[in-house]
């Protein structure tokens, strides 16, 4: 992720050089994905997400500028989209919200690890956005600490109590599942 | 990046922020965190059980890998070459230049016949020309012409 590279590859993605374009894509695609899917748990809407994302980013480029690590920019990018999506959500119905990923669906039919996953991905999703976000980012996705409060615009102190916050939620929220 | 000398309480707050691995931990506090834990292990050692359980569970989500139809589109998106871009088409430099030369050199050669042919040879090429364009003879045509 070096940020020279970016900047050599950024400035021929600019000038359309295609070689150049599936770089970035093949590096970036996957984690701003990631990213959406934590933290909407939807697969069809973080998809819908990475493509405006990265259409910012075609948008973005002939006039970019490195005040941030490209990587950080995306994922910020990525990050909004998806607060505004929570929060239309909110906004509509209950019985109109899509529908979550729920171990206790077809517990017979899921392996155990594969309904511990299912019951992590949903507690994550449950987490308050702010602390799901800090989570994917620094547990997931493997984010440094100065990273993820860059891309979270906060002090890297906020992004520690976020942290915290969101592994005793977490715990709660699985223990409570699991009923132990 | 200096290191950075912590107190058991940080320790503790990192444990319950990063988790049990201390590579996950700030950088600059990383040795420190290791100096403490190595010291009193005791001391973190419910702490530390408590985080790994969670890290484990963490550590089982699966990556997502971007779909091969999510990553053309995304590519399909981007910016194009300038040309491609435009779709202008324009003709090889080569060639208006190569028209232009044998335009020339046949106006050259056109000008040199006509300065130098006689009216015999003019008569000859006349009568090329009408043969050419389909007509019986230039001496009939010639012929019609002549006053009654």
């Amino acid at each position: 992720m070096a940020f020279s590279s970016d900047l050599d590859q950024i400035t021929r993605a600019a000038a359309g050089d295609p070689a150049a374009v599936s770089a970035l894509v093949d590096r970036y695609s996957g984690g701003v994905l990631a990213v959406a899917t934590r933290m909407l748990g939807d697969v069809s809407e973080a998809e819908d997400v990475t493509q405006e994302t990265f259409l910012r980013a075609w948008k973005a480029l002939p006039g970019w500028e490195p005040r941030a690590k490209f990587s950080t920019w995306l994922h910020r990018v990525a990050l909004n989209l998806c607060y505004d999506r929570l929060r239309k959500r909110r906004e509509v119905t209950m019985e109109h919200l899509p529908e979550r990923t729920d171990p206790a669906l077809n517990p017979a039919e899921e392996l155990e690890q594969k309904q511990r996953v299912r019951a992590v991905e949903a507690a994550i999703i449950a987490l308050p956005e702010r602390q799901a976000a800090a989570l994917t980012l620094c547990a997931l996705q493997g984010h440094s600490q100065a990273e993820a409060a860059e891309i979270m615009e906060v002090s890297v102190e906020a992004l520690e109590s976020l942290l915290a916050r969101a592994r005793r939620g977490l715990r709660a929220s699985l223990m409570e599942r699991t009923g132990s | 990046m200096s290191a950075r000398n912590i107190t058991a309480e940080r320790l503790l707050a990192l444990i319950e922020t990063y988790g049990a691995d201390v590579d996950a931990y700030p950088e600059d506090e990383r040795e420190s965190a290791r100096v403490l834990l190595k010291a009193d292990p005791q001391a973190f050692a419910a702490a530390l059980e408590e985080a790994r359980s969670l890290d484990m569970l963490l550590q089982a989500v699966p990556p997502v890998d971007t779909p091969a139809e999510l990553r053309a589109r995304l590519i399909d998106n981007a910016p194009k070459p300038a040309r491609a871009a435009g779709r202008r088409w324009r003709l090889p430099v080569w060639i208006p230049a190569g028209a232009i030369a044998s335009l020339s050199v046949g106006l050259f050669a056109g000008m040199s016949v006509a300065q130098t042919s006689t009216p015999a040879q003019e008569d000859q090429a006349q009568e090329l020309v009408y043969a050419a364009l389909g007509f019986d003879t230039y001496s009939m045509d010639l012929e019609d012409e002549a006053p009654q």
